[in-house]
């Protein structure tokens, strides 16, 4: 099940019920946190930090919302046996590539005047990356990792803080119907039965695009949650803190092994508005 | 000010909720010698694809050492059984990685063999040779006849089956040798490494597409849990193919992805394997880790030849068996070179 829910506060110079169209373009950066446990790899948990980088664009209209998000970060995680001899890492790491994209989309349903909260209804696309070189001893690594693209019912809130006030509350939460799953079904980093007919001399990504898998909540629950604080400094120039949390858990072979991904990230971003 | 308060409450309790990580993951497995023992033991009876023909009990394994394990057993102490456990198996990929030493089971070679690349090959090939980190390759003697020696197949994406661009090589020499008599390709010392490196470069020496072996992975925890017998192929690639005679020279230390070379090579009509047995072991084989830090390795597949037999602990077999005896190591005398050199100047 993908879950995602992002929490909002805001303090710039539009109105929560009656303001003008805007687009705005954040970049941020940041400290990521990564803590990832591969059942299929080892059975420890590998922790690393990493400044990742983020680019987003909403469109926030009258009655709707677009929103593109796209995330960066190549982490490396150490367990707590990996060893480090003068200053490197010298086994049990993994090397972390995170790419997330999101596209979220949602109209104005309801508005409920007594609580000053907006409702917004629509859908969201979100796919993931998340690959790991799993390096054992000098040199030696294995591959894992899994890409999930999931389409799902998006749900919107904006709640305005106080009577008067360009403050707001925003809550989004996302129900994905339905992800496709790829590099999935590995018994170990080794035994991978899909891909073992795929031809090297040919387009790699194209063969393993082809081999995904429709799955649903029962191999995959993902919830999101993201909290941002935005103020502006001018018209068009604003700074945005952000918190921004991503768990997902996926059933890696049959409901033998799983992946647990926890991800928490406090950005700092700047945004322009047109 | 409210807000400001609304906000600060809102981060702080965004980082408590970040300090639970426990929320979301069990900690650790303790490192302890009995927790140690117990996923060394489970995980090979799942991952483990060779105890049936290895004649192993691994329930008989758990049985016998596992009362001997205790809190107080030293590291020193679950060394020494996990290394006779190693030791036990017979099989090459299996191995052991800690801070008290490697364990590795050996194939054990001829004692007539001579000492890695100490054959004076000068003696047979032109001195001089022209080399990248994976391919020497020079003249025999004779002119018309070209030799490459290779010691390993190691390299690039391992884990998705990616070739290694080293070995591209391959065209530009055959596009030089196009006008040789033939080949002679000494895998004698190579020890394995990516079977898609094997396969591209066997590739550049084959007429149609062909099975070459067959091959079938432990897939699933149940001691029969294994997936059907698969097949591998080899077929024509690259801007140029020699098919002319090639002989391919083998020895108990040819292992693993070369291993799958020669299997790969003897299918061929115009191929002669020239040498000893290969090493015996496909393998395919995965890494772990255990709490303590320490990493084995296990086999995941079985192999068979072309013919279906299974090469594990076996070998493949050469065309024309050569040996070598100790007074021909000393003398600087290699038989197995000699005889592929003969079969290439006899062939029509």
């Amino acid at each position: 099940m993908l879950n995602y829910a992002c929490i909002s506060f805001s303090q710039d110079s539009s109105k929560i019920i009656s303001f003008e169209p805007q687009h705005l373009f954040t970049l941020s950066s940041g400290i990521s946190l990564h803590t990832v446990r591969d059942e299929m790899m080892s059975p420890l948990l590998y922790r690393g930090t990493q400044a990742p980088l983020a680019f987003s664009y909403q469109f926030r209209g009258m009655e709707n919302r677009h929103t593109v998000l796209f995330y960066y970060d190549n982490t490396e995680l150490n367990s707590s046996i990996t060893q480090i001899i003068n200053e490197q890492v010298v086994s049990h790491y993994i090397k972390n590539l995170n790419v997330n994209f999101e596209y979220s989309f949602s109209t104005k349903a309801a508005v409920f005047e007594d609580l000053r909260t907006t409702l917004f209804l629509g859908a969201r696309l979100s796919s993931i990356l998340n690959v790991r070189e799993h390096y054992f001893i000098q040199g030696k690594s294995q591959t894992s990792g899994e890409q999930m693209t999931g389409l799902g019912i998006h749900l919107l809130t904006e709640t305005a803080i106080q009577q008067k006030s360009n403050n707001y509350l925003r809550v989004e939460v996302n129900f994905p119907c339905i992800s496709y799953v790829l590099l999935s079904g590995f018994y170990n980093a080794i035994v991978k039965e899909k891909y073992n007919d795929i031809d090297p001399d040919q387009n790699i990504v194209w063969q393993i695009l082809k081999k995904g898998d429709f799955i649903s909540f029962n191999k995959l629950f993902e919830m999101q949650a993201d909290v941002s604080y935005s103020f502006f400094i001018s018209n068009y120039i604003g700074c945005e803190l952000q918190y921004r949390l991503l768990y997902y858990y996926f059933a890696e072979y049959q409901e033998l092994f799983h992946t647990r991904v926890l991800n928490n990230q406090f950005l700092l971003g700047l945004t322009v508005k047109l | 000010m409210t807000m400001l308060k609304r906000v600060f409450s809102i981060l702080i309790i965004l980082f408590i909720f970040y300090g639970c990580e426990k929320m979301f993951f069990e900690p650790d497995p303790a490192d302890t010698p009995e927790n140690n023992f117990e996923i060394f033991w489970k995980d090979f009876d799942r991952y483990y694809a060779q105890f049936s023909l290895r004649n192993i009990d691994w329930d008989s394994v758990y049985t016998l050492y596992r009362p001997q394990i205790s809190p107080s057993t030293s590291n020193r102490q679950l060394f020494t059984i996990f290394s006779n456990i190693v030791l036990g198996i017979n099989d090459m990929h299996v191995d052991l990685y800690t801070p008290l030493g490697d364990v590795s089971w050996k194939n054990p070679y001829p004692a007539s063999y001579p000492s890695m690349r100490s054959i004076n090959v000068c003696k047979y090939v032109q001195c001089g040779a022209q080399q990248n980190s994976v391919f020497e390759y020079r003249s025999c003697q004779d002119p018309t006849i070209g030799y490459i020696s290779t010691y390993t197949f190691s390299g690039a994406g391992e884990g998705f089956t990616s070739t290694d661009p080293r070995y591209s090589v391959i065209d530009d020499i055959l596009s030089q040798w196009k006008n040789m008599k033939g080949i002679i390709i000494d895998v004698r010392w190579n020890g394995g490494g990516n079977s898609a490196n094997a396969e591209m470069v066997a590739s550049r020496f084959s007429d149609q597409s062909c099975v070459y072996m067959y091959y079938r992975q432990k897939i699933g925890p149940g001691k029969y849990d294994y997936s059907s017998w698969k097949s591998r192929s080899i077929e024509p690639k690259g801007p140029y193919q020699f098919l002319k005679p090639v002989v391919v020279l083998t020895s108990r230390a040819t292992s693993s992805a070369a291993e799958m070379f020669v299997m790969a090579m003897q299918v061929l009509p115009y191929v002669t394997i020239v040498g000893d047995t290969t090493g015996g072991g496909s393998g395919n084989p995965v890494f772990r880790e255990l709490p303590n830090g320490w990493t084995y390795r296990l086999s995941t597949e079985i192999a068979a030849d072309a013919h279906g037999r299974i090469i594990e602990g076996v070998g493949v077999f050469p065309d024309v068996p050569v040996q070598t005896t100790a007074a021909d190591s000393a003398n600087g005398i290699d038989r197995i070179m000699e005889k592929g050199i003969d079969i290439i100047k006899n062939s029509q």
